[in-house]
This record gives C-alpha cells, sequence and structure tokens, in this order.
C-alpha cells in the first residue's frame, strides 16, 4: 500500500459557497492549504469521473477541475495528470472527441492520459489478496494521487463515493466481477456480486492511497443516476467534502445525505479492513456544521418495479446487485429514450433473477440474466400452442363428402415459442443487451432505439451486434 | 401629464366603448381608433371585442380599475394623479373619473407592499364612491415620460422604428419596475421573468435580427368565432433604397361572409385570401391558442423541464391539428394524399397531420441532456457571411447560454470582442479556452450562419405550403456544411448527421417524429 500523504488524516471540511471554485478552494484552505498536500516538482494525478461521451454530471464538473489543477500549478507541482476510465469499455479518446478536454487540459498546464492506451499508459500488475490486477504505471509512478469525485446517486451504494471513483482507475476488464460460487454458500441470499465488488474495490483503492479526495456535490444528480435518466433531477447543494482520508470523506458525506455507518456496506468493509477512519468521533470536522446542512435528497429505486414503464411489466425473482444494477440501466433507458418504441411494442414482458414469475403474455419476453434463463428454461412460456392447419384438399374433400366439420377436434401442435429476447451474462453486458432488443424488433418497431444505437455505433460498439439473429434472438458471444 | 395623442386616442376609445351598450348595432358606427402605444389604426368596435376577450383572459376578470401615477422619489405630493375606470365589462374601459390625489396618503416606501395599496384604495373608493375596485396599476411618472416619449415617435417614424421603441418601454418599465399591477397578472410576471433571463440584451435588438432574417412577406392570420373575428395582415416590404419595413393591419372579419367549420375554422379561405389581396392566409382556432398562451404565462420561468415537455407536446399537437386547429392557404402539398403516397415509395413519410407529438419532447429532451448535460454553457455565435471561419472578417453576434438542470436560466450577450484577438482564429480550441477562463466552461460552441436560420425560417414557416423531402434535405445538407453549421466539440447526434447519407438521415428521424401508421 502506497501511502502519499502528509497532512493530519482526521481533518475533514465541509464547505458551501456560491461557486464549485470557491467551495473547493475554501476546503483546502481549510485544510490547511494546497501545499500540504503537493509539493514542489511532484507528479500529481489527479483521478476524475469520466463515464461516458455525456455531459455534466455523469462526469466531472471542469469548474472544479480547472480550480485544483490551477491549485496543483500554484503548489509548484512539476506534472498534472487527469484521467480516468470510462465505463463500458468506451475509449478516452472517444470522450475526448465528445468533450474536447485535451487541448482544454493543456492550456490548463494538465495533462489528459488516455489510460487505455496501452503504449502511452503502461500497466503495472499488482499482487493484491491473491488477485493480480493490472494498474496503470503513470499513476503508480505519480507523486501524489488526488481524487476529484462528482457526487451522484447510485443503485447499488446509494451514491458514488470517492472509493467508487477509485475503482476505474482500473480498465472495464479487470472491473468485471466473475461469477465464483463457493461452496455451501447461496449466491443469491449472500449477495456475493456485491461482497465480492465491494473487496474488488477496496482493493484497487488500497494499492495507492489518495492524498486528497474531494467529493464535490455542489449540484447533486437525485432521483436516477449517475447517468441521466428521465427520473433524474439535478440540485444545487452548493457543498463540498474534502479531506485526506477518502474513508472519512465518504463517511461525512454519506452522514450529509442523512445515511451512517451501518447502512454503508463498502464502508463496513473499509472499517473492517482498517483502510480508513470511519469512527465519527476521530473526525475532526472543519468549516460547515454536518447537522446544519444534512440534505433531503429522493435516492434512486430500491426495487425495479419502482421503475415504471410504459406497456413493459417486469417480474423479478431473487436477484444479484450486478443484475440490479444493470437491469436498472436498462430500465431507464427504456424509459428516457424509448417512448415511442414502447408505444409501438404495445406490450413486453421482462423476466430478471433466479426463477421469476410467469409473464403476462407469451409475447415480447425479455429474459435478463443467467439466473432468468436457466431457471425458465422449461417453462410453459418457452412453447406455445398452435392450431395445425388442415390439408386443404383434405377439408375440401370432407366437405365434398358432407362430414360434419364440426365434430372434428381441432388440432393443437406445440411450438417453440420465438418472442423471446435472451440476455445472458452475469450481469448482462448494457450495450450488448440493447442491440439484440433492437434485432429482435427492427427499425419499424423500435425507431428510437435505432437511432440512438447507430449514435453508439459511432463509438465503436458495432462489433458486439454480430452474433444477434432475428427472432428468437439471443447474444451468446 | 400625458401626451396630446395619446390622451385624445384614449378618450375617443373610450367614448366608444360607452356607446357600445347603447347602440342597436355598435358595427355600423364605423370608427376608427388606434391601439394605444402603437400606430396601429383598427375599428373602434373591434378593439372594443378584443378588449372584452383578452384582458379578462390575460390581465383581470374583475371589474372596475384604479390607475395611480406616482412620483419616481420619496417626496411629500407622492402621487400625482388617481383615476377611477368603472367598467361593465372587465376589461373595457368605458368612463374615467378623476379622483383627488390625497384620497389615500402613500409614499414610496409603501410601494413594497403593493396589497396594502390596494385594501387602502379599494376600501376608501368604496366608502366614498360605492365601487369596488378589484384591480390597481401604479405607474411611475418616468414610466409615464417614457409613455409620452414614445408618443411622439409614432408620427414621425416608420413602424419598424416605432415597435423596437415599444419593445424598448416595456422592457425598460419592467426592469424598473415603472409599471406595477395588484393583482399581478401572470403575463406581467412571465415577461418580467422572460426579461430577466437576458443580460444585456434589448428586445428590440431581437426583433431587428428577427426582421432582417424573415424575407418579404404579405400575409393574413385570420380568426373568427361568433365571439371574436378578425384578421391580422403582416407585411414586410423590401426596397433596394430604403430600408424596409412591416405593415400590420388589424381587420375586422365579417362573419357573415365566412362560414365555419365545426372546428370553428373558416371554410372558403381562398376567399380570405382574394379579399385581402395576400400571399398566404394562416387560419388558426382562437380559442385553442388563447388556451395555449393562458397556460404558457401560467407557468414559472425558467420552465420545469416537465412542463416544458408538457408545452412541447401542446405546441406539437397543435401543429398537427391541420384542418382543426389551423388551416392555410394555400394548402401545404405535404397534406396532398397523392403526394404523400409517391414520397412513402421512396420510403419518405412526411405526413404532418401524423406527428409524433407525444414522443418527440422526450425523445429530443433526452437526447440533449445525455450529451449536452443538465448544467451546460453554450456559446453561441451567429455569422453573417458565407465564407467558412469567418469570424475573423464579421462582426458575429455572440451569446452565452446558460443551462442549469435542463433548463434555459440565462441569455447573455456578449460584448468582450477582444477575446477574439490575440488567439488562433482558427482554432474553435482556443475560442473556446478564451471564453472559459472568462464566462467559466464552455460546453459547446455552437456557430450558426444567418442564411441557414433564413432557409429554416423559409422551409418552415414563410414557405411551409411549398414543403417537401427535397426543402428539408437542403436544410439537412446546409447543416453538414462547416460555413453553415458547426458545434465544437460535436455531440454524437451531429456527427452522425455529418456521416451518413441526408436522404438515409432523414428517413430515420422522419421515423421518429411521424407515426407509423398513417393511411
Amino acid at each position: 500500500m502506497i501511502k502519499n500523504s502528509k497532512v493530519n488524516s482526521t481533518d475533514v471540511a465541509i464547505t458551501k459557497n456560491d461557486s464549485p471554485t470557491k467551495t473547493i478552494n475554501n476546503g483546502i484552505e481549510l485544510l490547511g492549504g494546497i501545499s500540504r498536500f503537493i509539493g514542489k516538482e511532484d507528479k500529481v494525478f489527479i483521478k476524475i469521473n469520466l463515464r461516458a461521451p455525456s455531459g455534466f454530471p455523469v462526469n466531472v464538473s471542469i469548474d472544479s477541475l480547472r480550480a485544483l489543477i490551477i491549485l496543483c500549478k500554484d503548489a509548484g507541482a512539476k506534472k498534472i495528470y487527469v484521467g480516468g476510465f470510462p465505463n463500458y469499455g468506451v475509449k478516452t479518446s472517444t470522450l475526448n472527441d465528445t468533450l474536447g478536454l485535451k487541448y482544454y487540459l493543456e492550456k490548463l498546464g494538465a495533462e489528459l492520459i488516455f489510460l487505455d492506451d496501452e503504449e502511452l499508459a503502461p500497466f503495472s500488475n499488482i499482487d493484491i489478496n491473491g488477485k493480480n490486477i493490472e494498474y496503470p504505471t503513470r499513476v503508480l509512478e505519480s507523486d501524489k494521487l488526488i481524487i476529484l469525485n462528482q457526487v451522484s446517486v447510485d443503485p447499488l451504494f446509494k451514491c458514488t463515493l470517492s472509493l467508487l471513483n477509485c475503482y476505474s482507475l482500473v480498465s472495464s476488464k479487470s472491473q468485471k466481477i466473475d461469477k465464483v460460487i463457493r461452496s455451501g454458500k447461496d449466491y443469491l441470499l449472500l449477495d456475493q456480486f456485491k461482497q465480492d465488488l465491494i473487496s474488488h474495490i477496496l482493493d484497487v483503492f488500497s494499492i495507492k492511497k489518495p492524498c486528497l479526495v474531494i467529493n464535490d456535490m455542489f449540484y447533486f444528480l437525485e432521483g436516477a443516476g449517475p447517468f441521466i435518466y428521465k427520473d433524474s433531477n439535478l440540485i444545487r447543494t452548493s457543498l463540498v467534502v474534502s479531506g485526506s482520508d477518502a474513508v472519512a470523506v465518504d463517511l461525512i458525506t454519506l452522514n450529509l445525505l442523512k445515511i451512517d455507518l451501518l447502512s454503508s456496506e463498502i464502508l463496513l468493509e473499509a472499517r473492517n479492513r482498517k483502510l480508513g477512519i470511519t469512527n465519527g468521533s476521530e473526525i475532526n470536522l472543519k468549516g460547515e456544521s454536518l447537522d446544519d446542512n444534512k440534505l433531503i435528497v429522493n435516492f434512486s429505486v430500491y426495487k425495479l418495479n419502482e421503475i415504471t414503464i410504459n406497456n413493459t411489466y417486469l417480474q423479478t425473482g431473487r436477484i444479484c446487485s450486478g443484475c440490479f444494477k444493470e437491469a436498472y440501466y436498462l430500465l431507464n433507458f427504456m424509459k428516457t429514450h424509448m417512448t415511442k418504441d414502447l408505444k409501438y411494442i404495445r406490450t413486453q414482458s421482462m423476466l430478471i433473477g433466479e426463477n421469476p414469475p410467469e409473464p403476462d403474455t407469451v409475447e415480447n419476453i425479455i429474459v435478463f440474466g443467467d439466473c432468468a434463463l436457466t431457471t425458465t428454461k422449461n417453462r410453459d412460456f418457452r412453447y406455445i400452442q398452435v392450431l395445425k392447419k388442415d390439408n386443404i384438399i383434405k377439408t375440401v374433400g370432407d366437405k365434398v363428402k358432407k362430414e360434419k366439420s364440426s365434430q372434428k377436434k381441432p388440432i393443437v401442435k406445440e411450438k417453440v415459442n420465438k418472442s423471446i429476447i435472451e440476455l445472458p451474462g452475469c450481469p448482462p453486458d448494457m450495450l450488448m443487451s440493447l442491440n439484440t432488443i433492437l434485432k429482435y424488433y427492427g427499425k419499424t418497431q423500435a425507431p428510437n432505439l435505432s437511432f440512438y444505437n447507430a449514435l453508439l455505433n459511432q463509438f465503436g460498439y458495432k462489433e458486439s451486434g454480430k452474433l444477434m439473429k432475428k427472432k428468437g434472438v439471443t447474444n451468446d458471444v | 401629464m400625458y401626451n396630446e395623442d395619446f390622451r385624445k386616442n384614449w378618450f375617443n376609445i373610450l367614448k366608444f366603448n360607452s356607446k357600445v351598450s347603447i347602440v342597436e348595432n355598435p358595427r355600423k358606427l364605423d370608427e376608427k381608433v388606434r391601439i394605444p402605444l402603437t400606430p396601429i389604426q383598427i375599428d373602434a368596435f373591434l378593439l372594443y371585442n378584443l378588449f372584452a376577450v383578452l384582458y379578462p383572459r390575460f390581465i383581470s376578470k374583475q371589474q372596475n380599475i384604479l390607475d395611480i401615477i406616482v412620483s419616481d422619489f420619496d417626496i411629500d405630493n407622492f402621487v400625482f394623479g388617481v383615476y377611477l375606470y368603472k367598467t361593465n365589462k372587465p376589461g373595457v374601459h368605458e368612463t374615467v373619473e378623476i379622483l383627488p390625489n390625497d384620497l389615500v396618503g402613500i409614499k414610496q416606501e409603501n410601494l413594497g407592499d403593493m396589497n396594502e395599496i390596494f385594501n387602502k384604495f379599494q376600501s376608501s373608493i368604496l366608502k366614498d364612491h360605492n365601487v369596488k375596485v378589484n384591480s390597481i396599476r401604479i405607474i411611475k411618472k418616468r414610466g409615464l415620460d417614457l409613455i409620452n416619449s414614445h408618443y411622439g415617435k409614432i408620427s414621425n417614424s416608420t413602424n419598424y422604428d416605432i415597435f423596437r421603441s415599444f419593445l424598448d418601454l416595456m422592457q425598460i418599465s419592467i426592469n424598473s419596475n415603472l409599471i406595477a399591477m395588484y393583482p399581478e397578472p401572470y403575463i406581467l410576471k412571465f415577461l418580467r421573468n422572460n426579461i430577466n433571463l437576458l443580460e444585456d440584451i434589448k428586445l428590440s435588438s431581437i426583433f431587428a435580427f428577427i426582421e432582417d432574417l424573415i424575407p418579404s412577406f404579405n400575409i393574413l392570420v385570420a380568426t373568427a368565432s361568433n365571439q371574436l373575428s378578425f384578421g391580422v395582415n403582416l407585411e414586410k416590404i423590401e426596397s433596394k433604397t430604403l430600408k424596409s419595413d412591416i405593415k400590420v393591419k388589424i381587420l375586422p372579419i365579417e362573419r357573415e361572409d365566412y362560414e365555419l367549420n365545426s372546428y370553428g375554422l373558416l371554410t372558403d379561405i381562398k376567399n380570405a385570401q382574394q379579399t385581402f389581396m395576400v400571399d398566404n392566409v394562416f387560419n388558426i382556432n382562437l380559442n385553442g391558442i388563447l388556451k395555449f398562451l393562458s397556460e404558457l404565462f401560467e407557468n414559472e420561468i425558467p420552465f420545469d423541464k416537465e412542463i416544458l415537455r408538457l408545452l412541447f407536446q401542446k405546441f406539437l399537437y397543435g401543429i398537427r391539428g391541420y384542418d382543426l386547429h389551423w388551416s392555410m392557404y394555400p394548402k401545404p402539398k405535404t397534406f396532398s394524399t397523392l403526394i404523400r403516397f409517391l414520397m412513402k415509395l421512396l420510403g419518405i413519410d412526411l405526413n404532418l397531420k401524423k406527428l409524433s407529438h407525444w414522443a418527440i419532447p422526450d425523445y429530443i429532451f433526452g437526447l440533449f441532456d445525455t450529451f449536452v448535460g443538465l448544467n451546460a454553457k453554450i456559446l453561441l455565435i451567429i455569422t453573417t457571411s458565407k465564407k467558412n471561419n469567418d469570424i475573423n472578417n464579421q462582426t458575429p453576434i455572440t451569446l452565452l447560454l446558460e443551462i442549469e438542470n435542463g433548463s434555459l436560466t440565462k441569455v447573455k450577450y456578449i460584448t468582450e470582442k477582444e477575446l477574439f484577438s490575440g488567439i488562433d482564429q482558427e482554432s474553435l480550441d482556443s475560442i473556446r479556452f478564451a471564453y472559459s477562463e472568462r464566462f467559466g466552461f464552455i460546453t459547446n460552441i455552437l456557430i450558426i450562419n444567418k442564411n441557414l436560420i433564413k432557409s429554416i425560417l423559409n422551409t418552415f414557416i414563410f414557405k411551409f405550403h411549398k414543403i417537401s423531402m427535397f426543402s428539408i434535405l437542403k436544410v439537412l445538407k446546409m447543416l453538414r456544411k462547416p460555413q453553415f453549421f458547426q458545434i465544437y466539440p460535436e455531440i454524437p447526434p451531429y456527427s452522425l448527421l455529418k456521416r451518413k447519407n441526408s436522404f438515409f438521415f432523414l428517413k430515420d428521424l422522419l421515423k421518429i417524429v411521424i407515426d407509423k401508421h398513417n393511411f
């Protein structure tokens, strides 16, 4: 574990002002000034949220980032690197094209690091807790690491903490949690996915601890997040929490949102692993009063059924956090970007998790995730009963013979239901899921998704759809 | 205290209004007056009806109005005039009574509590005159001076200059609180909040900008109902030697001459075109438009996102309601079944009666929020030259649009042209950086050429009757050319437009904006 802070780690500042720049500057001033964190000739790496080719608050507030870069320059930093891995394997270069960051940062005296370009930013293999993690060498070799974290709601951890921000110091591939079922343990009951995820996040965090952590909640995305959806709402809190101990900063951030330590699994695990201060009484609060600034915000839904989508019926069984998170993203995407498609589709059922209830109809059934796929393999909805058509010559013959057709029983034949969209994976990949859904419904029935898919294809996602088949589609790869 | 012209015209209006209730057929009076504050001559009975319909809907539904003229300074004789209008019909001013200035003792400091002033005047007038005043208008002397000065321009200026002067008068009066009303009507609040969004931008400049963009035209906007039937004839006259001007006539439409269909639209719209000698006639259902405007004015500014979606939906619903909410002559080609059928053979489905009003706002807002962000600062540069990268040669109009939580919160006119100097003129990067240093991070720069705006206005408004696949394709092709349109950094929908063939892009776009089931 690499520590790079000289500052008293018990100090946490809560600051409030009328602009993000002033609020960040005040916070650092309260903590003793930037020179307590950054020394002359230091190489500094600023880890930011760089999630997707999207606007604020999906990505960091550039005004906040600017304030921080100027402070680092004032402290005499030799080099200032800025970076982070985008979600879903999107390239940093794609984000740069959409946000135009490289030039802007260069003019400010910092450098945007394309962490996914192995030639420019090589990796070091770090063994930690029996895992081998590919960690960017540039970050390891930097003298100081700063986390500038945009706080928004999060479906798994209530809000996007700085510890989660640290996680995107490694690639999406390295972030992937493999489903490992321990003997005698119920994967779903124990929510092993979330436990493994938390363990992985803390492993990555513990490789190199930041010297300064800033939880920027000057604007806070509530309702649905951290991406922008129809139910998202941006509120101005004018607050920033900063300090040198990420765990303490996250704890105070959660406290401001009226969440205590015991309600945060990730901070409890951090306490077990002694990764930071989790005892509120040990934290030396500076600036604004914690009690006077507590916020009432709308967190994201706890149950998928609470996301109401036109013409879509959800049937959920037992579900792991991984599938919950991806289903949450998929459902919110549908609600936001598929208004017209959902009207044209008329009705669709989505089965999620282990042993979901039967769908209401046998048409347009989305089976989401490995658990749903395996536990519904022999379900009734997989087959449909169709009336077998009589041989026309025989029917005419019967009529000539004046046989009474009413006495005949119709012949019923069982066929495989092809109106099923299978989305395998634990959890399924969001972009592949969208591709599969589009292949199934087609351009005419899903014009909004088709247009959106064309937008996504510009980012280089096209390959993911190669193995799709029309009708009865699956995104097995 | 009042300009003589203004006073004379206003008394003529009052005199006429008072005659209406005692004359058997007021239409036959055939008197002309001027719409207050404008140069527009109008049939007095039409003005009477306009007041009777519009005043209760947008200003006050209550009878009896009191005007109070006050000083701008805290002096002993603060009140300069008190005028009582007893109205039999809300909004229809018939008589005026001058009341003593010291009827109620008020001072400048009392202006902060309009409710108290209102109650004092109401009880005093009720006691002394047995009239219940339900609405007061307070006008500061400076406001009156501005009105008088505006009137001075009416006799010797072009309509263009008078409209600009009127907009300046309105903006200054609202910004400086020279006019106040109690109870405050929604429209006044709406105007004030909208004007507050504009920083260093004059309404008259916006008018001048728009006037410059629009081509010469001669249209009639007609509306007819049992209550109120009139047409607004708008004409822009361009000449090579003189500056262009706009003519506005408001004319009564004789109900006997036209039949209305069950939706309140003229059945023989062609007749109106010939009678009024105009190029185009837009026939609008008055009730629909008044209802829409009432709802619009009732909202807070900046608009809540959901409200904006809803208003956008209603607007689009109005557009798709051809022959229901509106109609026009000549009839747009795209409404011909045969032409639509032929276009459909090419895969182009341009049926505006099937505009997806219910889905378009969601999709547009969704894309905007996703790719631009909930908070954004957009630098809008409007250029005039046809040449590429003309920032060097021209003086472009530069505006900064500030968006918070997806709503427009401020529009600022940028006068700091010096930001362009000393930076690489070719590079939008450097322009963006320079402005970001001055105004905070600029999310996107949008450069639009005036010719593109003109094309859009022509295609979708002034030559709407000629709208076709080809005219829309022309606009799309212009959008792809950097001399007409640029976004920096490029957002994905625009990149797609640039990469994709315009015809196929239009096909996909129409699938989003037009409903599937057609014939």
